[in-house]
């Protein structure tokens, strides 16, 4: 009875509403952002920048934030990239397949997978009271660092691993050594892709609460050096938006962070476009 | 000679690198374990897990320290946000992979690598503002609640389900789609009784991933639950406020005092590393296994 | 595994050559930030006048607007002085300032016998005062409660509003997370004297912005807060008749209230009493107000 019409019939509706789901799940980021923009979007100008915050943020700036959040994320990028890459050099051009490398990779996703408030009370417990260095801009990158190393030693895995054989087997037979090799044959090659990584690891490490919650302080004065407190951003909208001091600066804080992600974004698509987009 | 000695320093120190995933993680949970234990000794393990009480400063009589609610608030949650984001997810896989025209793929990606990057404060700040309000004033009760929970952190998981999925579907081989489609079967037929049968196991890992995911979730879901340490009344009232486990630690971290309060909080991270450490492992044998069988 | 996949995604996008400008690029601008940081403190420090503070505090959340506000305000005041605040809760700056990791520990309740068991050298001094006041949405017809019905209504006695004579609706009770300070004066005024748990059912919020913005949010909800808070989007009730203000909180006819602190260990040192004496004089005590908690001289 339900002939070959009702069977295109139900393929045409299947694939109407699979037009419309997908639709959907993009309206959601896009009314999200819109949302905060046209609520936030007044309130930044260059002083809530560049100043510092008066009445606990209530009035002035965010800048002390915005550094605290570069601070933040500069510890964590230059501990995480060199770790990150140097294991992924060696899971992919060293390593033997053996149990203890599966266990490395194994603690890999591990750690990939720790909820980030748990990663936050490690921090606070090793590295801000058992190592002794406070709540700093040391103990939060660090902590930072821990969130974000699996993804830079997958993401440097991934574009080593795309890197030609041929490529490195024609240095390798030219009598260059392994780690030759490695420095000017295969990192190059691999640097795009390294560094798109790298830049999603910014991305998550800026977004970042739960982490630097109980590790890097929250002090709005500047920082001077690594062993002082900051507040980063996402944390400081928290306070804003929890203790009620201002919904309007809520916004504003809410406006420079997600253009901090948007920028992020843009320059992984810059890059994809630079280096030619397939699939 | 001497270049031998620093191809061996070289490889080395690589190797340190590698070995800190280990490093890292075999810390946490030293810590987790030095922090949290006392007070699993203390109390014992089965009445922390199974205790219905959490009451760390008591008025009366002794403090208790049961996060059973917790576990169960987390679990539920995280469920409902599944129960969401899979069929939403997986559709939008299919069509990303099995419909959608190259402009439109374009744009799918970029909006999931948006979503991905809405740090999670924003994202429970939006839900405080907007979502909490809204089912208080459709659905009823108070609004903050296991449903606006699970609508945060289907969001969340959204962009990670149809990823994995996506290349679960991707991975089915044109051959038998192929084959479907030559036999007379539609588009829709072939993707429902073909595409999606074959990728089942790739999307199972994703859902479980998902579930590890969603439990992990802190700050955006704090803000929207309501946060009391109780089972819902009765148990499948969506619209009751509940407590996760991420939440507990979040919350009271900030004040509780040195001692069985500030232990009892690391063991719910402890209970929490494991149970989300669990999940990944399974997950990740699902695609290692099912990696294996396809090739 | 999601790691690979997802890096995949990404990947696969790439074909060759090289990227790393950019990301150096961002490493240097956030290098840059933080250079030029250093620098300008580093101006400051060498202009060292005799008055030039060197202080760390840390503690109450509630206390924080208090300090951070007074730092602020005395740094200017005083160039070359550095005055770190942190939060933390009351228990981390009582602990913090017993084993001398900060200067001075704020904190939001009074110390607790184990700690001053354990720390007899600290020394508490009030800094200003706070009234817990008892909110529900503006709409509520209710304007004021017997310290009886607020039990019953905390304890979970009473969960209607048409009980009080109110609307017939079900009472959503919202609380602070245990430890929290404003719990803790709430407790011992209004649970301690019938030796009560507060309700496990309530809403629990962790500060007092949450606990306003979900009593604004919500017709049939009853919360607790700092007086400081109280706006145009919730409505403070009466308490035994006594309306919640900062005269009724200092001559003490408002029950539910508390003294702000600060701690130092032992007798405040030369820096600790300069910002001490700052914090208690009329331009502190005016920013006391100013973030809407009640100076220690203010009269009626």
């Amino acid at each position: 009875m339900k002939g070959i019409i009702s069977r295109n019939t139900i393929d045409k509706i299947a694939t109407l509403m699979l037009w419309i789901l997908s639709g959907a799940v993009l309206f959601l980021p896009i009314y999200i952002i819109w949302y905060i923009l046209t609520n936030g979007a007044g309130v930044v100008n260059l002083s809530f920048l560049l100043e510092s915050p008066r009445l606990s943020g209530a009035e002035g700036g965010i800048f002390p934030a915005i550094v605290g959040t570069l601070a933040l994320v500069t510890v964590a990028i230059l501990t995480a990239v060199p770790l990150g890459m140097g294991a992924a050099i060696y899971l992919t051009s060293y390593a033997p397949d053996n149990a203890f490398i599966r266990l490395i990779n194994f603690s890999v996703e591990i750690l990939a997978g720790t909820p980030s408030v748990v990663i936050g009370l490690f921090g606070y417990a090793f590295l801000v009271i058992y190592l002794g260095f406070g709540f700093s801009i040391l103990a939060g990158g660090l902590s930072l660092m821990f969130m974000i190393l699996p993804w830079t030693v997958r993401a440097s895995e991934e574009a080593i691993k795309r890197v030609s054989k041929e490529l490195s087997e024609g240095s390798l037979a030219l009598g260059a050594t392994r780690w030759q090799t490695i420095r000017h044959v295969v990192i190059p090659s691999a640097m795009p892709g390294i560094t798109t990584g790298v830049i999603l690891g910014i991305g998550k490490a800026i977004g970042e609460t739960a982490v630097i919650m109980y590790t890097a302080g929250s002090s709005l004065l500047l920082p001077r050096s690594i062993f002082d407190p900051v507040r980063a951003l996402p944390y400081h909208l928290y306070i804003l938006a929890s203790e009620g001091i201002s919904e309007k600066m809520s916004y504003g804080t809410a406006v420079v962070l997600l253009g901090m992600i948007l920028v992020i974004n843009l320059l992984v698509v810059a890059l994809q476009h630079h280096f030619g987009i397939n699939k | 000679m001497n270049q031998r000695t620093s191809e061996r320093i070289i490889e080395a120190s690589l190797f340190l690198a590698a070995l800190l995933a280990i490093v890292i993680v075999l810390l946490i949970l030293l810590f987790l374990i030095q922090e949290g234990a006392p007070v699993l000794v203390k109390f014992g393990l089965r009445d922390f897990l199974l205790g219905m009480n959490w009451n760390p400063i008591a008025i009366v009589g002794e403090p208790s320290y049961g996060i059973f609610p917790m576990v169960v608030g987390s679990i539920y949650i995280a469920v409902g946000s599944l129960i969401l984001s899979v069929p939403l997810g997986v559709a939008s896989a299919v069509f990303l992979i099995e419909i959608a025209p190259k402009w439109a793929q374009a744009v799918i990606r970029r909006g999931i690598e948006l979503l991905v990057g809405i740090p999670s404060v924003v994202l429970g700040f939006a839900g405080l503002l907007l979502l909490v309000p809204l089912i208080r004033d459709t659905l009823g009760g108070c609004g903050f609640s296991i449903l606006a929970g699970s609508i945060i952190l289907a969001i969340m998981a959204l962009p990670h389900i149809i990823t994995i999925s996506a290349d679960a579907i991707a991975d089915v081989p044109s051959s038998i789609k192929e084959a479907s489609l030559a036999l007379g079967a539609t588009r829709w037929q072939t993707i429902r009784h073909v595409t999606i049968p074959s990728a089942k196991s790739g999307i199972a890992a994703a859902v479980i991933l998902g579930m590890g995911n969603s439990i992990g979730e802190t700050m955006a879901v704090l803000m929207v639950t309501g946060n009391s340490p109780i089972l819902p009344e009765p148990i499948y009232n969506i619209l009751d406020p509940v407590r996760t486990m991420t939440a507990n630690i979040a919350i009271e971290m900030n004040y509780a005092a040195p001692g069985n309060h500030q232990q009892a909080l690391f063991a719910t991270g402890i209970i929490l590393f494991l149970m989300v450490a669990i999940l990944n492992a399974v997950s990740n044998t699902i695609i290692r296994s099912e990696r294996v069988t396809q090739r | 595994m999601l790691l690979t996949l997802l890096c995949d995604m990404n990947m696969r996008w790439l074909k060759n050559g090289t990227g790393a400008l950019i990301a150096l690029l961002f490493v240097v601008a956030s290098l840059a930030g933080s250079g030029c940081i250093s620098d300008t403190s580093g101006d400051h420090a060498e202009s060292g006048s005799i008055e030039s503070v060197k202080l760390q505090i840390a503690g109450s959340t509630t206390v924080l607007p208090i300090a951070e506000e007074c730092a602020r305000i005395f740094m200017e005041k005083h160039p070359g002085s550095r005055i770190d605040v942190a939060g933390g809760g009351s228990s981390h700056g009582i602990k913090s300032v017993a084993d001398g990791t900060v200067d001075i520990g704020t904190a939001s309740r009074n110390l607790k016998d184990s700690e001053r068991e354990a720390h007899p050298e600290l020394l508490p001094h009030a800094i200003a005062r706070d009234g817990v006041a008892v909110i529900v949405h503006p709409s509520n017809p209710i304007t004021g409660l017997t310290m009886e019905e607020l039990q019953q209504i905390y304890t979970g006695k009473i969960t209607n509003w048409k009980d009080l004579g109110g609307d017939d609706a079900g009472i959503v009770v919202v609380s602070r997370e245990e430890g929290s300070g404003t719990r803790d004066c709430f407790e011992s005024t209004v649970m301690k004297p019938i030796d009560e748990e507060i309700t496990q059912g309530a809403i629990i919020q962790d500060s007092n912005g949450k606990v306003r913005a979900t009593v604004a949010g919500n017709r049939d909800a009853i919360g607790f807060l700092s007086l400081g808070y109280v706006n145009d989007q919730v409505k403070a009730l009466t308490l035994n008749g006594v309306e919640p203000t900062v005269a009724t909180v200092l001559n003490g006819e408002y029950p539910i209230s508390r003294t702000l602190w600060m701690i130092t260990k032992g007798e405040p040192d030369r820096d600790e009493k300069a910002f001490l004496d700052f914090v208690l004089s009329e331009e502190g005590q005016g920013i006391v107000e100013e973030v809407h908690f009640i100076p220690l001289g203010a009269s009626t």
